[in-house]
């Protein structure tokens, strides 16, 4: 009676642990869904910032600044056109175009902030240069192989961005006199890895981790969130007074770029 | 009279142009392009001494229209007339096979100037291309290889106390490392750099700023 009341309840013990494992594994694998869902949402989210920003860039440089160079043109037919002894006139107009000029070489900063054109036309290696070049007080010199492999528009979009974050840091944070930017590809050409190495004053990691605003998507922290939706690794390294050291590494043929 | 075409998908940028090159008398427009597709045929078809292309168009951009149109029509002259001023444009055209490039808000009496020159066989290029050209030139020189950047993060630290001017004997205590270790990264560094000595060590670093 005894033991086959026991053995009843280590079969209903059973069944209940089943139940549970069978739940804890259906869990598990929403848990892993929800998670691969908010990894696509963010990169979705990503995307369409970048997205945007490219529009608004284009539309600024191509629209609004091309509105300005016609009507600089069409100052420059109306003063042609003036009678010789209309100085004033002519004056007047010249004062009209410095400004128009100086509107437009606003707009063409204003783009560029948002996203470099040359990004798009003339792909990564081109907008390297380009942003090695335009780093004020720094010497940044850039290490490309001769021959750069395939890269997707949004992995260039990324090192890039890493590459624009990791200069402004080197320029306002490191006193740096000079900063490496070396972009390699390995493993076969499945890896791409991005090494930025400054001479500067360098810093505490555990500081520099939790010094960016958190939350604004920027900085060391928003680089490291960004490089792991992609499955890149990320790695920093510094001593204070030895420079400051970004690498990171991603994978050329993200599992990501197969997802609905 | 110089014929030219202008290939400009702007439509205000375009007519503009276009009526102040029929203006000058120095010049016939003799076709109007909206995009790079329209500007290869239209080329091809009407043949003008010059054809004036824009970099930023639909369907087919200026890089590739040049790059077309330099295989086919290898008499015709390419002015880039473009939005864009970096270095990495202009040396891309110049690549492709422009014969000029200027940027838009150029002063018509520049514009004129470069029709003439391109009219005449020759080159036009406005002071930014100029200027990225020369830059291209003086930075063409092969990049230093930069030893120190290989090495190790416990091989650095013992370059910056050499640099300090401590001894071998002084970095294995402050790294808490035995002497023998502190001796073999020590002399890692020199190989790694090339040195034989801390003095020429120094200098190194001087040399690459690599001292606070
Ligand atoms: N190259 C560097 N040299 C020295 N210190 C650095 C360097 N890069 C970052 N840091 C330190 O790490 C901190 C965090 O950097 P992070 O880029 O996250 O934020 P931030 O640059 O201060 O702000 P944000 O990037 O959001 O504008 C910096 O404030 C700085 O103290
Ligand atoms: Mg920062």
């Amino acid at each position: 009676m005894g033991m086959a009341a026991d053995s009843a309840n280590v079969g209903e013990l059973g069944r209940r642990i089943d139940d549970l494992m069978r739940q804890h594994a259906a869990l598990l694998t929403q848990l892993q869904q929800d998670q691969h869902r908010t990894r696509h949402l963010a990169r979705s989210v990503w995307r369409i910032e970048e997205e945007a920003r490219r529009r608004i860039a284009r539309e600024l440089h191509d629209g609004v600044g091309q509105n300005l160079v016609a009507l600089m043109r069409q100052l420059d037919v109306i003063s042609a056109g003036l009678p010789a002894a209309a100085t004033a006139g002519r004056e007047g107009l010249l004062r009209a175009r410095e400004l128009v000029q100086l509107t437009l070489d606003d707009t063409r900063s204003l783009s560029r902030l948002l996203r470099p054109q040359i990004l798009d036309d003339l792909g990564l290696e081109s907008a390297l240069r380009w942003l090695a070049r335009s780093i004020e007080g720094l010497a940044v010199t850039l290490e490309l192989p001769e021959q750069l492999p395939e890269i997707s528009d949004e992995i260039s979009t990324l090192i890039f961005r890493v590459s624009q974050e990791a200069l402004s840091n080197a320029s306002r944070h490191s006193g740096a006199t000079q900063v490496k930017v070396a972009l390699n590809a390995h493993a076969n050409g499945q890896w791409i890895r991005l090494e930025i190495d400054d001479n500067g004053r360098g810093c505490e990691l555990s500081q520099a981790l939790s010094a960016g605003r958190e939350g604004h998507g920027s900085g060391l922290g928003g680089m490291r969130d960004r490089i792991d939706l992609f499955d890149g690794k990320l790695d920093l390294q510094s001593t204070p007074g030895k420079g400051f050291r970004i690498s990171i590494e991603l994978p050329l043929r993200s599992a990501m770029r197969n997802d609905p | 009279m110089i014929r030219v075409l202008v290939a400009d998908d702007h439509t205000i940028v375009r007519e503009t142009l276009v009526a102040a090159l029929d203006a000058s008398g120095e010049c016939m427009v003799v076709g109007q392009a909206a995009d790079g597709i329209e500007a290869v045929d239209q080329c091809l078809r009407l043949q003008p001494d010059i054809a004036i292309v824009d970099i930023s168009m639909p369907r087919l951009n200026g890089i590739e229209v040049v790059r077309r149109l330099r295989a086919d029509l290898p008499q015709m002259r390419i002015l880039v007339l473009t939005m864009h001023q970096e270095e990495e444009y202009v040396l891309h055209m110049l690549r492709a096979g422009a014969a000029g490039y200027l940027r838009k808000d150029a002063a018509m009496a520049e514009l004129l100037e470069a029709v003439r020159a391109l009219g005449g066989g020759g080159l036009h290029f406005g002071a930014h291309a100029t200027r990225a050209m020369a830059m291209q030139v003086q930075q063409a020189r092969p990049m230093p290889a930069d030893p120190y950047r290989d090495l190790s993060p416990r091989e650095r630290e013992v370059f910056h106390l050499i640099v300090d001017g401590l001894t071998t004997k002084e970095i294995a205590l402050r790294l808490d490392i035995g002497i023998k270790t502190a001796e073999n990264h020590r002399q890692r560094v020199f190989a790694k750099l090339d040195v034989r000595n801390a003095a020429e060590l120094v200098r190194y670093a001087a040399r690459n700023h690599l001292i606070d």
